[in-house]
Parts: C-alpha cells; sequence; structure tokens
C-alpha cells in the first residue's frame, strides 16, 4: 500500500537547484535508503518531506493527504496554516545528524514532552510512554540523566525514541551515525535494525553502505539534486544500470 | 585627605542621602522588573512575531539603543503630557527607565533564544509542536539560563542610568548630592557618600545575580548542553 509520494518536487537555495523534480513512492512497511554524494540533495528531500524546508515546486503526499498544503472544493492549491502543518508532521518522525536532545530535560522528559505537549496525554500516561521507548531502545537506566551525560551513541537512540513516541507513520533518518565514532554506529543501526524488523516505514540517508545492503528494501541514489536510480538492493548492487551510479558504487564498495 | 573629610557633616547629611538612595533603589528596582517584563514579551514577538511585528519592535530596539538616555528622560517627561498623560516625577522617570531597560533587554531576549542551536526547534517541530510550542517548552528555558549574566550588566547599567533622572527633579540620589554640594560647598564628603550609595545597591544587585546565576544557569562545561539545579526543576508537568 502507497504511504508516501513524492511528487515533482523542486527545491532551489537562491538560483543553485538543490532538488530538480524528484518523484519517489514509499510503500508501507519499505525501507529506502537514500544515497550519493555530498551536496547531491539527500537532507535537501528528507526536509522538504516534513516541511522544515518548504518546497518551491512539488507535492508531497502521506496516508492520504497532502503536507504543506490541501487542495480545497474549487481544486485549488491551499497552503496549510501553521497548525495544520505542526498537526501533520506528528506522522512524520525525523532523526538528525546531530541529535538536538532537548539540553534542559531529563532523557524521559525529552521522550514524554511529545505525548504530553502535543498529543496532550496525562504527565503518567506520557511518562509510561516513554520508559517504554526507552527500553526498547535499551535506555531504559538512563531515564533519568540528561543528554549531556550521555555517549553520542546513546543520545542518537534517545534521539529516535523521541521521535517514536509521536507514533508516526514514517521514519525519516538523515545520517543517524556521521556524528559518532565507529565504535558507537553500531548500537544505533542495532536499534534501526530492530525497528525496521517491526515494519516501521522508514527512509535512511547514510554513507554506510554495509549497513545500506542490509536494511534497505529499495536503495535510491541521488546526484546534484536529481534521482538517477531507484532499484532494489539486489539490483542495485549486482547490476547498476546507470553509469553513474556504477562509478559511485565502485568508489564505496 | 581623608583625615581632613568634615565627618560630622557626612553624619549630618546622611539621612538625606540614605531617603534619596531609597528612590534611586525604588526606581530603580521597578524599572528592572518592569523592564524584563517587557523586554521578554517583546522579544519573544521580535522572534516569533509576524514580519511587520519584528520590524516594528527593531525600530523601536534601535531608536532605544540609538538614542542617548538622557533625551529619552526628557522625551518623555515633556512628551507624556501631551498624551494627556499626567505622571508625576517620579513615575515618570520608571517609565523612561524601563523603555530604556526593555529595549536592551529585547536584544539580550534575542541572541539568548537564537544562541539555542537551531536543531533543537527543528527537532521541537519535527515531533508535531507549533513554533509557540517550541518557544515555551524548549527554546526559552534554555535561553532564561543563558540571560542571567547578560541582563545583570544591564540592570547595572539601569541604576547608573537612574542618576540622569536628576534632570527632571526626581529627588534621586545624584540630584540630592548636588544640591548638597551647592547648598553647602562640601565636595569630596557628598561625592563620597554618593558613590559608596550606588556602589552598595549596584553590590546588592550583583550579588541577588550572582546568587541566581549559581543556582540557574550554565554550570555544564559541555556546550549546548546545560545541566543546573534550574534544569532539575524543569520536569514536564
Ligand atoms: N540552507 C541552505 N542554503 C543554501 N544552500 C543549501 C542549503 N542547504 C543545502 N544547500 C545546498 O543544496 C545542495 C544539497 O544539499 P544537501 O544538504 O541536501 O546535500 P546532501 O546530499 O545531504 O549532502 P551531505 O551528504 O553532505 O549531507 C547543496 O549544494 C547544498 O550546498
Ligand atoms: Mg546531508
Amino acid at each position: 500500500m502507497l504511504l508516501l509520494s513524492v511528487q515533482n518536487l523542486c527545491k532551489y537555495y537562491g538560483s543553485t537547484p538543490a532538488l530538480v523534480n524528484i518523484n519517489l513512492d514509499v510503500h508501507m512497511g519499505e525501507h529506502v535508503v537514500l544515497i550519493g554524494s555530498s551536496g547531491s540533495g539527500k537532507s535537501t528531500l528528507l526536509r522538504c518531506i516534513n516541511y522544515l524546508e518548504e518546497p518551491d515546486d512539488g507535492r508531497i503526499w502521506l496516508d492520504g493527504q497532502y503536507i504543506g498544503g490541501h487542495i480545497d472544493q474549487a481544486n485549488q492549491w491551499v497552503k496549510d496554516q501553521p497548525s495544520e502543518l505542526a498537526h501533520k508532521r506528528r506522522d512524520i518522525g525525523m532523526v538528525f545528524q546531530g541529535f538536538h536532545l532537548f539540553a534542559h530535560l531529563k532523557i524521559i522528559d525529552n521522550v514524554a514532552i511529545g505525548p504530553r505537549r502535543v498529543l496532550k496525554k496525562s504527565k503518567a500516561t506520557s511518562r509510561e510512554l516513554a520508559r517504554y521507548l526507552l527500553d526498547k531502545v535499551h535506555l531504559g537506566k538512563h531515564a533519568d540523566k540528561y543528554p549531556w551525560q550521555l555517549s553520542g551513541g546513546e543520545q542518537q537512540r534517545v534521539a529516535i525514541a523521541r521521535a517514536l513516541a509521536m507514533n508516526p507513520k514514517l521514519m525519516l533518518f538523515d545520517e543517524p551515525t556521521s556524528a559518532l565514532d565507529p565504535r558507537l554506529t553500531h548500537e544505533v543501526f542495532q536499534v534501526v535494525q530492530e525497528l525496521a524488523n517491526e515494519g516501521i516505514t522508514m527512509m535512511i540517508v547514510t554513507h554506510e553502505i554495509k549497513f545500506a545492503q542490509k536494511i534497505a528494501d529499495t536503495i535510491v541514489f541521488m546526484e546534484k539534486g536529481e534521482i538517477v536510480e531507484v532499484e532494489t538492493v539486489q539490483k542495485i548492487f549486482s547490476d547498476p544500470q546507470d553509469e553513474r551510479t556504477q562509478k559511485f558504487l565502485s568508489y564505496v564498495l | 585627605m581623608l583625615l581632613a573629610l568634615d565627618i560630622q557633616f557626612m553624619w549630618q547629611v546622611l539621612p538625606k542621602i540614605l531617603a534619596a538612595s531609597w528612590v534611586t533603589f525604588q526606581i530603580s528596582v521597578l524599572a528592572v522588573v518592569l523592564g524584563i517584563i517587557l523586554g521578554l514579551a517583546l522579544g519573544m514577538f521580535r522572534v516569533l512575531g509576524a514580519p511587520p511585528i519584528q520590524t516594528l519592535i527593531q525600530w523601536f530596539v534601535d531608536f532605544v539603543r540609538g538614542v542617548p538616555p538622557l533625551l529619552h528622560i526628557a522625551f518623555i517627561y515633556f512628551a507624556l503630557p501631551s498624551f494627556h498623560i499626567q505622571l508625576n516625577e517620579f513615575w515618570t522617570g520608571v517609565v523612561a527607565l524601563t523603555i530604556i531597560a526593555a529595549g536592551y533587554e529585547i536584544e539580550i531576549v534575542r541572541s539568548a533564544i537564537e544562541s539555542i542551536e537551531r536543531g533543537q526547534r527543528e527537532a521541537a517541530l519535527s515531533i508535531g509542536m507549533n513554533e509557540r510550542m517550541a518557544l515555551f517548552y524548549i527554546l526559552l528555558p534554555q535561553a532564561g539560563q543563558r540571560m542571567i549574566p547578560t541582563l545583570t550588566n544591564e540592570l547595572a547599567n539601569v541604576i547608573k542610568a537612574s542618576s540622569l533622572l536628576s534632570v527632571i527633579s526626581v529627588n534621586e540620589l545624584t540630584k540630592v548630592g548636588n544640591a548638597l554640594i551647592f547648598e553647602h560647598f562640601v565636595f569630596a564628603e557628598v561625592l563620597i557618600q554618593v558613590a559608596v550609595m550606588y556602589l552598595i545597591i549596584v553590590s546588592l544587585l550583583m550579588w541577588l545575580s550572582s546568587w541566581l546565576e549559581q543556582h540557574f544557569s550554565l554550570t555544564q562545561p559541555l556546550q549546548n548542553s546545560p545541566i543546573s539545579h534550574f534544569s532539575e526543576m524543569q520536569e514536564i508537568r
């Protein structure tokens, strides 16, 4: 079943195109990994999907509705009010390269604050959910610490739990391990893999090709703001079609 | 020189000096408190408000910071009556200093909010918070911690600026000091007393703020990772 549909997405920074006419479908339970060299637009694509960046053209459709706007009775595109957009963003979890935990809140409250403040659940319910999710990312015993007391890998797993707390339909990971030393990447990938096994739909940007091979159903290769190739993971590594894909893979493999 | 001071005279005028210090203290505290409230409110609109509102507030800030405090005081003193606002000298002084304090505090609030890494705001938005929630639950609590040292500086400036109120005949410390000098032609004794009183008032404030700083501010070595007594109080309710 189709979950996400990116349609003719374009994004410019000044006159430099960061995304050029992107079309991409993601199905429920699918694990899509985006690869491509630096500056190819991978982050920009993820950030446009939840409208942290506003696209210049094109549509994002997620599970029955457009993000960032809707089509009215007169068939006109109407931009979302900020509150409507905030509401739709609940469905899209995002994990950032730099973790961005809330520095003044305990680990448990980093996770609980979404349910508490956005979903307006009770404090007890929110914290109960947070504890459950912290256990899930193997951080139950760190609940009462502050972000700075945790290693990078642990912080990133808290960030994952924080996103999961909103029960999103789609999870976006933008280079979740790039800020970590290799020793710690493993523990984060482990958690991402466990979520994947549960069938959570996700889009992951990563430079770790081994991990990509392991977790992906589909690989998207981007270059200069364009999608060059979308292939199943088996096919793209054994038999890449596009010359640019071949060249990129020969570098990284 | 010190031995030549007329201690008896100093003792004799002390009640007047103390009364004037009390006026200075009251005006300063009122202006500081009202200034922080106004500064916080406008500072938030400066960051979050609609673009025209942001521009208006920036104009206000530029105006306050670009014009000498003395002119503000004179302007408010002479302009208020033409708006049919009748305030005595004391309250005119409070209003003038409040406006000056707010002008500086808006900038402090803004830069404190903007010093929180952009990523935390985006993380807040990504879990479905709107801008207002991100501001109140994520950015302001951290900005509050970062603002305290800068605010303290600012407050000392407000106390010192209160001396300018002598031009509109507020019976504050500087005015009373001047009056005593011209009445008795005694300089050193009066100036020393006035200076000591300012020092005491400012020190009281510094002491209060260093207490606040210790209890509410960044005592954590890692950057962007504040931890403090304050944050321990910051669990969600
Ligand atoms: N805020 C911005 N302002 C201006 N240009 C930007 C901005 N963000 C991205 N760009 C440009 O858009 C293009 C795509 O950037 P993007 O960050 O999406 O690449 P990426 O594939 O994520 O790269 P990396 O692997 O280095 O993270 C680049 O040319 C980049 O310089
Ligand atoms: Mg990137």
